[in-house]
């Protein structure tokens, strides 16, 4: 179960956002890639039709 | 007036060049400045910039200096374009940063086995890019608050289907396999497991089983709607459901506000169901008795102390007892200073360490008002200006917005501190000071530096109370943290809720 | 429901596949599709006389004069005012041009190839810099030059590539750029290198076909003056390697990106002939001195079809030291091309990067992933002083607008997501 590996894995983390986090698990020797998030250029209703399309395409 | 002159024999790529010109023009009485090599176009650009270069025998391999200045600097600005071509002022030594993608496809291009999203981006978007981080089968740690209910209860239903963990919205701490994610202490692990609707109170237990020498190896958050009806407790049983299956944790403790009777009765029936003593830390609630091996606590530092006592394997009412008698010989500490006159003012960092210093203090003092308060009856008109007994929670949102988070920087804070304690009518400020990861690098130098300047002028007519939640491990260092507060004459307690007694005996 | 990453990798395939070799030379009026007597091509999407920036006005005003079409600037001015001249954007012929990007008819143009699909491209010859035609020029010495480019550098490159393309030999362009990319250049604003190895390859069938030394000689110091001499020969190789990848259904590869000094335009494989345009944007550079940031004109040139190819700013951890023009470090040049990955459909086969351990450049945008992440690409260009005829005035990166790639995403959407 996808918890399970979780818990018994440790953490490994994408973080978007606040960069002071992603400097703190770096102290903490964990694995973590840092977003320089940005919203997107797209409308919320559009980014969402989007979004299943890639869902539904993915192969 | 311009000077031209002419180094032969170099190269330098004409990149370079427009730098150092650029750095030359900087400099205060620099009417012009142009370095080039002697090449046919450009002599001509340089004389169509207006520099004689008349007379001159010019080769390609020759390095042009033209800067037109007052007269009395000129010899320093050409100086100073030979040392900029030799030494740039713009190179940095070191490595610079590396590089940070800018979407989530980029950063699992990068880091392919991620497992878990941190997000603390704004609420408006942050449900939506939970969802695309649960679509790509990642486990979300919501930081974020301002969260709709409707979308955190979507979110959570497609996780459970999926089997994939959303710790919040408003989630501002956890721990998984001892590595701490937004704030977190640097405490050991152990044989505990926690899940938590609440930030501080997480890391207040955290923190005081650290104190007991007792470890934690996860604390998962849920946020706190988690445990009301409408969610249902979905991470709540989630974490539970995890903790129970694993075979780091002898024992689950849980720490948060009392949930709703319906998700209340669900926890208590899978943690009798289960294998593992638990504690279940309802902040305020009114459960009495114990059910072992499921004890009930109303307070933070009980949680801790009964969950010890379960590790160790020895009496948790023995382990009560002796807090009960820790809190009694407060008394005596308090009648050191003298019985103080005036009101009590909290001013608070951590949302439910606020709300367990208001629990004890109600019940000491009367009625405390506050910006977030037990009784809607005593909510401040206006948080800026306290009444009576009160204690402010400068975590709550009408603070936080456009501003740091008060564990990240206490400025607001602190001016606040200062305001109060001229106040005549004020006799004790209580007070958090919240450390580990995530926050401030020295939150006790913020809130000393203001003490200190106040007491110059209000002498000791003010006492100040306060606790310091963090282990030496922590990146602020517990103990030095404590000394700088105690070297401003700050009364330091053991545990929030000491701290919050403390400062009600020294007011009765 | 349509397969958007199965369409695109059908056009990356298409550009991968390309081998554009330059196959000739000819007059633009008599080898360019559909090029009219009275007809001027231009750099960008479609644009009218009044909409114009100082340096097109300028460019068209020189090749009027250079063409006899008017006898003075006033009058050039005046005749195209009355719409006297037809205007069309270059890439509506299978043409590009750098910043302003006329081409009239008489001008001499390079004839690129491409082998895998037929399709050819078009470019005339690189002036050089200071005052010259493409950055609105139109002085006497301007139309001098560009006599001397139709009457002297082209016959003799003609007779070269000729030569070289009659004996099995023509020279690839794809294999230079591949090479120069290992050298330092980035093709876009740096191609020294990538000159230096044309006239390297060309220059025994220079010789050959010559017999004229001192026309020869001039021809040689020229391209020798001329560090950006190669960019036009790039422009065109990227121009024919891409073309084919449009038209495909359901593609979201965007195949054209261009200015024209008012306006940023793109154009998308699966989304027909629609210009998705947007202003340009007003370049934040490194200047020239004596002059300064009012002094610039908004972006200009089909030269973004390097970057649409998969080199220039997209490369431009290939070309560390271009990155002082915005007081970084190389490794905001590194940054720039990682960005660029974010947006694109995949790597390039053949264009790489030895800092990166020879990974392949970013290549085809995907305009539904600029839209989506917010990240809209990168150009490192030249940049023209807003007045016609003063020059360029500095150099840099810039960043394209936006709402050009949102436009487009949202014309995707409703023509391939709603029913």
């Amino acid at each position: 179960m996808a918890i399970k590996d979780l818990l018994t894995n440790g953490p490994i983390v994408v973080n978007i956002g606040i960069e002071q986090f992603y400097h703190d698990l770096k102290k903490q020797d964990a694995k973590v890639v840092h977003v320089d998030w940005r919203p997107s250029a797209l409308k919320s209703d559009l980014l969402s039709k989007l979004r299943k399309l890639r869902e539904g395409g993915a192969e | 007036m311009q000077r031209v002159e002419v180094v032969s024999g170099v190269y330098y790529d004409s990149v370079s060049l427009m730098r150092v010109a650029q750095e030359l023009t900087k400099i205060d009485g620099v009417i012009d400045a142009t370095l080039n090599m002697a090449t046919e176009a450009n002599i001509k650009i340089m004389s169509a910039a207006g520099f004689d270069l008349s007379g001159l025998d010019l080769r390609p391999s020759d390095l042009v200096i033209a800067v037109k200045a007052k007269e009395e600097i000129i010899d320093d600005v050409i100086a100073k374009a030979k040392e900029y071509l030799s030494n740039p002022p713009w190179k940095t030594t070191e490595i610079s940063q590396q590089y940070f993608p800018k979407s989530l496809n980029g950063a699992l291009s990068m880091l392919p086995e991620a497992n878990l999203a941190l997000i603390s981006i704004a609420g408006q978007y942050a449900g939506d890019e939970a969802m695309e981080c649960l679509n790509k089968g990642l486990h979300v740690m919501l930081y974020s608050d301002n969260v709709p209910l409707a979308k955190e209860i979507e979110l959570k239903n497609m996780a459970k289907e999926k089997g994939l963990l959303v710790m919040g919205p408003d989630c501002g701490t956890a721990v998984i396999k001892g590595i701490g994610l937004g704030f977190a202490n640097a405490c050991p692990v152990g044989p505990v497991g926690m899940v938590a609707a609440a930030g501080t109170g997480l890391q207040e237990v955290h923190v005081q089983l650290a104190h007991r020498g007792i470890g934690v190896m996860h604390a998962i958050g849920t946020g706190g709607r988690d445990v009301k009806e409408a969610v249902g407790g979905i991470t709540s049983l989630m974490g539970i459901e995890a903790l129970l299956e694993s075979d780091d944790v002898k024992v689950i403790v849980m720490v948060g506000k009392p949930p709703a009777p319906e998700v209340e009765k669900k926890i208590f029936e899978r943690l009798s169901s289960g294998n593992k003593p638990a504690v279940l830390g309802y902040i305020g609630g009114e459960l009495e008795g114990d059910r072992p091996p499921i004890y009930f606590c109303k307070e933070l530092e009980e949680t801790a102390a009964v969950a010890a006592a379960v590790v160790n394997g020895t009496d948790p009412d023995l382990a009560r007892k002796d807090l009960s008698l820790k809190y009694e010989n407060l008394k005596e500490l308090a009648s050191h200073f003298g019985k103080r006159k005036g009101y009590l003012r909290g001013l608070y960092s951590g949302g439910t360490l606020c709300y367990e210093a208001q629990l004890i203090a109600s019940k000491l003092l009367g009625p405390i008002y506050s910006n977030a308060p037990l009784d809607g009856r005593y909510k401040l008109s206006d948080s800026l200006k306290s009444i009576g007994n009160c204690m402010v929670d400068y975590g709550e949102d009408e603070f936080t917005q456009g501003r740091l988070h008060p564990m990240m920087d206490s400025t607001f804070r602190a001016k606040r501190m200062i305001e109060e304690a001229k106040d005549d009518e004020v006799g004790v400020i209580l007070f958090d000071c919240v450390l580990g990861y995530g926050c401030h690098e020295s939150p006790a130098d913020q809130l000393a530096s203001s003490i200190s300047q106040v007491k110059k002028q209000v002498g000791d007519r003010v006492i100040f109370v306060g606790y310091v939640c963090g282990v030496e491990a922590d990146p602020q260092i517990a103990s030095r943290q404590r000394k700088i507060l105690e070297d401003v004459g700050v009364i330091l307690a053991d545990s929030n809720a000491q701290a919050a007694r403390l400062a009600c005996l020294l007011l009765q | 429901m349509v397969d958007v990453d199965k369409a695109n990798k059908e056009a990356l395939e298409r550009v991968l596949s390309a081998r554009p070799m330059l196959a000739g030379m000819g007059k633009a009026g008599e080898v360019i599709p559909k090029m009219g007597e009275r007809m001027l091509l231009h750099a960008g999407p479609p644009i009218e006389w009044e909409r114009m920036s100082g340096p097109l006005k300028g460019a068209i005003i020189g090749a009027m004069l250079y063409e006899g079409w008017a006898s003075t600037p006033e009058e050039a001015e005046k005749m195209a005012s009355k719409g006297e001249i037809e205007f069309d954007p270059c890439h509506h012929h299978h043409a590009v041009g750098p910043m302003a990007g006329v081409i009239s008819p008489s001008m001499p143009v390079f004839i690129v190839e491409n082998k895998t699909f037929n399709n050819k491209a078009y470019v005339t010859q690189n002036e050089g810099l200071g005052k010259v035609l493409r950055y609105g020029a139109y002085s006497q010495e301007v139309i001098d030059r560009l006599r001397w480019m139709e009457k002297v550098l082209y016959p003799v490159l003609n007779a070269g590539i000729k030569r070289a393309y009659d004996s099995d030999n023509a020279i690839d362009l794809k294999n230079l750029i591949a090479q120069a990319l290992h050298m330092g250049d980035e093709l876009h604003n740096r191609n020294k290198a990538a000159t230096s190895l044309f006239l390297r390859t060309l220059f025994p069938y220079l010789v050959e076909s010559s017999n004229d030394n001192k026309a020869l000689a001039e021809v040689v110091r020229f391209l020798d003056s001329n560090d950006h001499f190669f960019l036009n020969l790039g422009m065109a190789a990227a121009k024919a390697s891409v073309e084919p990848a449009h038209g495909i259904q359901g593609s979201s590869y965007v195949t054209i990106m261009a200015r024209n000094g008012t306006d940023f335009g793109i154009k998308v494989s699966g989304l027909g002939d629609e210009w998705f345009t947007a202003p340009a944007a007003v370049p934040k550079v490194l200047l020239f001195p004596g002059f300064k940031p009012e002094d610039v004109n908004p972006d200009i040139g089909d030269s973004a079809i390097m970057e649409t190819l998969g080199v220039g700013a997209f490369a431009l951890a290939a070309a560390p030291a271009i990155v002082q023009f915005i007081g970084g470090t190389p490794q905001d040049a590194v940054n720039y091309t990682l960005e660029m990955y974010e947006i694109t459909v995949s790597e390039n086969n053949m264009f790489n990067i030895p800092y990166l351990n020879f990974r392949g450049t970013p290549t085809g945008i995907d305009v539904l992933k600029v839209a989506e992440t917010g990240i809209s690409p990168v150009l490192d260009t030249g940049v023209a002083h807003k007045q016609p005829g003063v020059g360029q005035v500095g150099a840099g990166i810039v960043r394209t607008p936006i709402e050009a790639f949102v436009k487009a995403a949202e014309n995707y959407v409703e023509k391939y997501l709603t029913e």
